[in-house]
């Protein structure tokens, strides 16, 4: 039988292994020196580990809370965001209702908001204020024409020279 | 517990029933890994809640005792990495309480040593070794946190020797 692992071992130790493997495996660590003293080496780690381990079990048990069941109450160290957020839990048709107002409020102000410029105009140009327009160097839309010359009468230009003919 | 067993209008006395049962165990394990008993409590409460909805509602539980020990394990998992994230040297604030006995001292610090060790762990590392410390074999170990069986061996060691080497480190000058 080969050497035994890190994993095979740590099985052993913990009586993971099928009777028929943990009796081959006894019999290699009479066998092998090396094993042997890994085998005792991990034993003496798990047994200081358990030992250290179980210091940090509570010196009395507590009471049992009475339980509640209503969930209000439980979690209270890491509640969920939205209860850490808001304080309290935020119920779903609620929040969607909460929504459903805010967007129907946005839509109202942005139709507002878009119909109060001309009105605006209007009432001011008719009280002699000058109208207010707002001005903007971006190109909305381009729409591509087409050059129509048929019309056109050729200026006397020193520089530029067009007749009706060439220009076709 | 009967297997699979599906309470409806009894379920809230089921539940009082495990809880009494098993409020040692899981609270234990709580207080290893959280090292704080109110926390502890809150975890178990939790745990014994989702049990409670669980039977009143989702798919029958066929095991009762492993179901339980793998919410929790679940629970402190997240509990853990948030603490990390938002504490990470939690251990030197844990509370010093004064003592007039010599023992009762070296108790403490041993005690706390230990718990700045396992701190230093990965989340994933300080559930196995808690699991492991309550004797569990490695298929509820595998059932509680989702490893594979063939890897828990592996990982155990691992996580002795990560946690040896942490009280190697702590007790050097």
């Amino acid at each position: 039988m080969k050497c035994l692992s890190e994993k095979m071992l740590q099985e052993y130790l913990d009586g993971e292994i099928p009777k028929i493997q943990r009796n081959q495996m006894k019999l290699h660590l009479t066998e092998c020196d090396r094993c042997r003293q890994r085998a005792a080496s991990l034993g003496a780690t798990k047994d200081l580990i358990i030992h250290r381990l179980k210091l940090l079990d509570p010196a009395e048990m507590p009471t049992a809370r009475v339980l509640n069941l209503t969930g209000e109450q439980s979690g209270q160290a890491h509640p969920p965001f939205f209860r850490r957020f808001f304080g309290r839990k935020v119920r779903m048709p609620v929040a969607a209702a909460a929504m459903a107002v805010l967007f129907i409020a946005g839509l109202s102000l942005g139709w507002i908001l878009h119909s109060q410029p001309s009105a605006l105009a209007v009432s001011s140009s008719e009280e002699g204020f000058l109208p207010l327009y707002i001005a903007s160097n971006k190109v909305v839309m381009a729409l591509p024409f087409k050059l129509d010359l048929t019309d056109y009468e050729p200026i006397n230009h020193p520089g530029l020279i067009i007749t009706q003919e060439e220009s076709r | 517990m009967e297997e699979g067993k599906r309470p409806d209008s009894e379920g809230a006395d089921l539940v009082e029933v495990l809880y009494k049962e098993y409020f040692p165990t899981i609270y234990r394990l709580g207080f290893r890994l959280l090292g704080n008993s109110e926390q502890a409590l809150d975890l178990t409460q939790e745990v014994f809640l989702k049990l409670y909805r669980r039977l009143n509602g989702g798919p029958p539980v066929t095991e009762i005792k492993g179901w339980l020990y793998r919410t929790a394990a679940n629970l402190s998992y997240d509990w853990l990495r948030r603490k990390c994230r938002f504490q990470k040297i939690s251990a030197s604030r844990l509370e010093r309480t004064e003592k007039d006995v010599e023992q009762e001292l070296i108790d403490a610090e041993a005690i706390q040593a230990v718990r700045e060790a396992l701190e230093q762990l990965p989340p994933r590392d300080r559930i196995l070794l808690v699991l492991y410390l309550d004797e569990l074999s490695y298929d509820e170990i595998s059932n509680a946190t989702g490893f594979r069986k063939s890897s828990v061996g592996t990982f155990i060691s691992r996580a002795i020797n990560r946690l040896a080497k942490e009280l190697e480190k702590g007790e050097k000058p």
